[in-house]
């Protein structure tokens, strides 16, 4: 008796072996689609991530604020190796979570050479108050237009230390440009178009729907749904109103 | 029924955010819903009352403050503070009511605290009624009525709060470092 069981256990066993083995070999589709597309397309593309990265990042007022911070609360700076944060004119508390933000990142180099890039802080003109009356907005507007163009103009670079300097020097138009929402967003996608127009820069635009919306797009929104390489939106209701948004779920945690 | 002891009874954290929610104020300092309360435990109550000082102190008729003192609650209220300041308020307490703020629904959500949410109908923009129905729909938050506030409070002692997923940031950061890749691609071929 204990002859066939050992016989029975030892087929199991083969069983197992033989279709863990076909598990291994089969190919992982999920994995081989990108493959081939950048086999088949024409040009070589360098896989290995860039070394220095530049993000813009944009503040806006309290819980624009504070969802921004929410949003990149896991990011390496050792990727992400150059930051800019820009903030509305009197905006102390944005500028203070940035700081924040900042020094919450102090243990997490790897690279000492990262963390002497240290980051810039930027103040430019508000774009529109709460309230602000319509007719005077085109004039704000244009003025913090302005600002958002001295930004990626390295405006401020002047008066950087020598050794934030040489860390910073030709690194005023960033990679990407990270918002969710206040109107200086949408002011600075407009300083980075003017830049692409010229073919000035290459920079890539993130946009991030506020967790607060569900079913409806904010204006910021509605505005640039067309100029974002990347629209996200965190609710499935708003992802069908707008089939180009992009749904993956909160990003905010 | 009051426990009396100090320190040793469970806390409340009502928030209304920068502007005024006085109606939220004013259904909830009355005599019904602190004795309610206090059945449960509840015995310090911490009101952020934003632009509606007027409305809480209105609140403390003599009656009230008897009351209070009989069942051994202290209710303390304050206009505003630094943000941080707030969400350390939220993760201290152990029930927080609330308006249909976003920024105080994820720190309550982050602390894994029990959480009643009442949408400010008076704002012009009231999508953040939408945030409150929603997150309620998926068990997040209980949706708070003010006129219900002590069968909310009831509601609240065996709710099953649905914890909120840790991955998000993870997630932006994936597109993020994508997007970074995209834009060296760019670069290099224009």
């Amino acid at each position: 008796m204990s002859f066939i069981t050992a016989v029975a256990l030892s087929l199991l066993l083969v069983l197992l072996l033989v279709s863990l083995r076909i598990y291994t070999i089969l190919p992982d589709r999920s994995s081989t689609l990108p493959k081939t597309s950048i086999l088949q397309s024409d040009r070589i593309v360098e896989l290995t991530p860039p070394s220095t990265s530049h993000a813009l990042i944009i503040l806006g007022s309290g819980g624009h604020t504070a969802e921004m911070f929410s949003l990149l609360s896991s990011i390496s700076p050792d990727i992400l190796t150059h930051r800019t944060y820009v903030f509305s004119t009197g905006d102390i508390h944005s500028a203070k979570s940035a700081r924040a933000f900042e020094n919450s990142l102090v243990g997490r180099f790897t690279k000492k050479g990262n963390e002497r890039v240290g980051y810039r802080l930027l103040e430019i003109p508000r774009a529109r108050r709460v309230r602000q009356s319509w007719v005077s907005t085109p004039w704000s507007c244009l003025m913090c237009l302005v600002g958002c163009l001295d930004v990626l103009r390295g405006v401020d670079l002047k008066g950087m230390t020598e050794e934030m300097k040489g860390c910073w020097v030709g690194r005023g138009v960033p990679d990407v440009v990270i918002c969710n929402g206040p109107a200086t967003a949408v002011m600075m996608v407009l300083a980075c178009y003017i830049y692409k127009f010229f073919g000035r820069c290459s920079t890539r635009i993130i946009y991030v729907e506020s967790f607060a919306r569900v079913t409806t797009m904010s204006l910021s929104g509605k505005l640039l749904l067309p100029f974002a390489h990347r629209f996200l939106v965190q609710w499935p209701q708003l992802a069908e109103k707008y089939p180009s948004a992009e749904h993956l779920g909160f990003l905010v945690s | 029924m009051a426990s009396g002891d100090w320190g040793n009874g469970k806390s409340v954290f009502v928030t209304v955010g920068t502007t005024a929610f006085d109606a939220l104020v004013k259904a909830l300092l009355v005599p019904a819903v602190i004795i309610q309360l206090n059945r449960f435990g509840y015995t310090e109550i911490n009101v952020q009352y934003g632009k509606g000082k007027d409305v809480y102190e209105a609140a403390f008729t003599p009656e009230f403050k008897k009351l209070a003192a009989e069942l051994g609650t202290i209710i303390s209220g304050f206009e505003y503070e630094e943000s941080d300041k707030i969400t350390e308020l939220i993760r201290e307490a152990d029930l927080i009511i609330s308006h249909a703020g976003s920024g105080t629904i994820l720190d309550a959500l982050r602390y894994q605290r029990a959480i009643i949410v009442v949408p400010n109908e008076s704002l012009m923009d009231n999508h953040q009624a939408e945030l409150a129905n929603e997150m309620s729909k998926q068990k997040y938050v209980i949706r708070g009525k003010l006129d219900q506030f002590t069968n909310d409070i009831a509601v609240a002692q065996t709710f099953k709060f649905r914890h909120f997923p840790r991955s998000g940031s993870k997630r932006f950061v994936e597109v993020l470092e994508d997007e970074i890749e995209e834009a060296e691609k760019d670069k290099m071929y224009g």
